[in-house]
């Protein structure tokens, strides 16, 4: 990272943030106390931890929410509990392990352009795991195709559909993502021959 | 992610169950020579025994086993009233020793008994009726809480698929219901089977001339000091116990359930409601009987001849050094739950949330207490420990209780910690929390209520224990379950009376507090939640 091997640092001298699946979130603290409680355990942020953790609450649009308790909230709000509560801590990256793979497909929209935004916002690197390939081509400047734990082709989405490094990239990634976009090109012709 | 001091504490805590379950147990069956086991085998008092055991508890269980169904299903598939109560009232048999049921059932059907003279019945209670009755209403609870928790988690859903494709009722029972509740069933039937073959409390108490291997067991060590043969009789009752311990850890338990269950919508039905309503009403009768009779029995002078109210028998029970004897199983009782909440704590988390090739191991020899009846348990302790510094002590009886009401805790912790979100701690890892932290501040949080329930089912158990430390107590350790029998040798029924009800006071006390509590972390959560909508 920043052209360190972080290979042998521990995770917790890493800089970097981990969004869970699921979120992992602590559900017998409330929203503010998710987000302040890895400050308060630091000495360098111990005296402004309440401060930053409202801040952060602030400009994630959860300060309304935050005495109420994760099991009340919406699975977007949770996400942005999870997200507020590892940027706090000012990472160079976040890794999204599979934030998604437990929600259905309207919620998983919704919640990538949220992410999104929040990208765009905070400017900070972000690595997003994930088995859709929608998803990956929509959200991402870069995209990293891996074939059993080996990097194939890393470069941005336009180039990996121009170029496709080999056939598992050809086979794997673009087909799938073209019986997608036939099946909505179809839907879309339907909708128009209706009209 | 491994670091050595989860290992370290893991490694601990396999020594410990070693040593205090597998080592005393093998040391007991080292004792036992072939010949003496020819010998006994082979002893018609032997075989009747068993024959014996095998007919009431095989009574037993198909009574019992039924009787816990149709509760069950009296209250989770009926309107009838007052559930949250009968839920209650229907396991207080739980809370008082076998041997107590025994006392109860002397006091109610027995020669001077409170029903038999009312009622005029010449039959006698003593025999083979007096266990299965006895039998039965000490083992339907567990019957019944294990049918209980089945059917509230069962799905409506295939009942409705049934009913759309017009199946009939009967035939949903065969097709949907009993597959359903297999192991449900089987479970059951091990579980009541051994319980009751284990007993000696009830028979020894309302056998009369029938002798079950338990009792038989119980008399050899007590009676004649004969360890030898008590430890083959204690191998016999093992057996039952180690058929339901292996089913158990064949079957894997539903502990991920992640899919949604559609709930029963119940239609309205009387005569359904009140035929639910007399067969729970019926029970509770035989619950009522039971303590109107011990609190009769307690406070008449001399019943059936002198019905005067007195606190005599409570007096004489103090003179008696009853109140240093409650002392004793108040402190047991409270240092076990302690201890054992903490330690089962540890040992679940450690096998469901840490996981290595040694919490495997972990986990199998925590459970291994299951199959290991009290009365073994007890008598493997007394041959291991004879001559060490702790017998004759109380910590040997904390421990012996430790051990044998293990497994159960355990596996409710099990279950409630792997249901938990995984990744909690590697969240506090890549946030720079520290492990402990995290179980301080959110694992041990969010499991309040199962902590509450183990520490409450090791208190009860302890206080009404007669199997385990049957062999283990001293004159001045004591636990005052065990002056019931000992009362009950001395034709005084009343005093047996008195200290049954004293136990069942006592963890009455301690399930409401708890049940307290409960409501109270349940209410605050849900306060904070309507308070922010």
């Amino acid at each position: 990272m920043d052209g360190a091997d972080i290979t042998n640092v521990s995770p917790a001298d890493r800089n970097m943030g981990i969004v869970f699946q699921n979120y992992a979130l602590f559900e017998n603290m409330t929203v503010l106390r998710n987000v302040e409680y890895a400050l308060h355990l630091k000495k360098q942020y111990k005296s402004t931890a309440r401060e930053m953790a409202l801040d952060m609450l602030k400009r994630m649009d959860l300060s309304e929410h935050m005495n109420k308790r994760p099991g009340e909230l919406s699975g977007g709000q949770q996400q942005r509990v999870a997200i507020a509560r590892t940027l706090v801590l000012n990472p160079k990256v976040i890794l999204f392990d599979e934030p998604m793979s437990a929600l259905d497909v309207a919620t998983r929209l919704s919640l990538r352009s949220e992410i999104k935004d929040i990208q765009k916002e905070f400017g900070t690197t972000m690595i997003y795991i994930t088995h859709d390939q929608e998803e990956a081509f929509s959200m991402s400047d870069r995209v990293m195709v891996m074939e059993a734990s080996h990097l194939v082709q890393l470069d941005t989405p336009e180039a990996i559909i121009r170029s496709p490094a080999n056939d598992y990239v050809k086979d794997f990634v673009i087909k799938n993502l073209q019986i997608k976009i036939n099946s909505l090109v179809r839907f879309v012709q339907y909708q128009e021959s209706c009209q | 992610m491994k670091s050595k001091i989860t290992e370290i504490t893991k490694l601990l805590l396999i020594a410990v169950l070693i040593l205090c379950v597998l080592v005393p147990f093998i040391n007991m069956l080292g004792g036992i020579t072939r010949e003496d086991f020819d010998k006994i085998i082979s002893s018609p008092m032997f075989v009747t025994a068993i024959m014996h055991s095998v007919r009431t508890c095989l009574t037993t269980t198909a009574i019992s086993v039924t009787i816990g169904f149709l509760l069950a299903v009296s209250i989770q598939r009926s309107h009838v009233k007052f559930k949250g109560f009968l839920n209650v009232f229907l396991t207080i048999p739980m809370l008082i020793p076998s041997i107590s049921i025994g006392t109860g059932l002397i006091v109610l059907f027995g020669n001077k008994g409170v029903i038999r003279n009312l009622l005029h019945l010449n039959t006698s209670i003593y025999g083979f009726w007096g266990i299965v009755i006895g039998s039965v209403l000490y083992s339907y609870p567990v019957a019944f809480l294990m049918f209980s928790d089945a059917l509230k988690y069962e799905d409506a859903s295939p009942y409705e698929a049934a009913q759309v494709l017009g199946i009939s009722k009967l035939r949903r029972v065969f097709v949907i219901t009993l597959p359903y509740l297999t192991k449900t069933i089987i479970a059951a039937v091990f579980s009541v089977f051994t319980m009751t073959v284990t007993d000696y409390g009830i028979p020894l108490m309302i056998g009369g001339k029938i002798t079950t291997l338990a009792v038989m067991m119980y008399q050899q060590v007590i009676g004649q000091l004969d360890f030898t043969k008590g430890s083959i009789i204690g191998l016999f009752l093992l057996i039952p116990a180690v058929i339901a311990f292996t089913f158990n850890a064949i079957s894997k338990r539903n502990a991920k359930l992640s899919f949604v269950t559609k709930q029963f919508d119940i239609r309205k039905s009387k005569a359904r409601d009140t035929a639910a309503a007399s067969f729970c009403g019926l029970i509770s009768l035989g619950i009522v009987c039971l303590i109107v009779s011990f609190i009769v029995y307690s406070f008449a002078e001399r019943y059936p001849r002198d019905i005067t109210p007195t606190f005599r028998h409570i007096l004489f029970l103090f003179d008696m050094g009853g109140a240093g004897y409650l002392w004793n199983s108040l402190k047991i009782a409270l240092i076990v739950a302690t201890l054992g909440a903490f330690i089962v704590f540890t040992t679940a988390y450690l096998t469901s949330r840490v996981p290595s090739l040694s919490s495997h191991v972990l986990h199998l020899i925590s459970m291994t207490s299951l199959a290991i009846p009290g009365l073994v348990l007890g008598l493997a302790y007394v041959l291991t420990f004879r001559k060490s510094f702790i017998y004759g002590t109380l910590s040997i009886l904390i421990l012996v209780n430790l051990m044998h009401f293990f497994a159960s805790p355990y596996l409710m912790m099990y279950n409630s910690l792997g249901k938990m979100n995984e990744n909690l701690e590697n969240v506090g890892y890549t946030l720079g929390i520290p492990r402990m932290r995290i179980i301080c501040d959110v694992i041990v949080p969010q499991s309040r209520i199962t902590i509450l329930e183990v520490f409450s089912y090791f208190f009860v158990n302890s206080m009404m224990t007669i199997s385990a430390v049957s062999f283990l107590f001293s004159y001045n350790t004591k636990p005052i379950s065990m002056m019931i029998g000992q009362f009950e040798a001395q034709m005084n029924l009343e005093c047996a009376a008195v200290v049954s009800i004293i136990i069942l006071i006592a963890n009455a006390i301690v399930k409401y507090l708890i049940n307290l509590l409960k409501k109270q972390i349940n209410k605050r959560e849900t306060v904070a939640a309507s308070a922010e909508r």
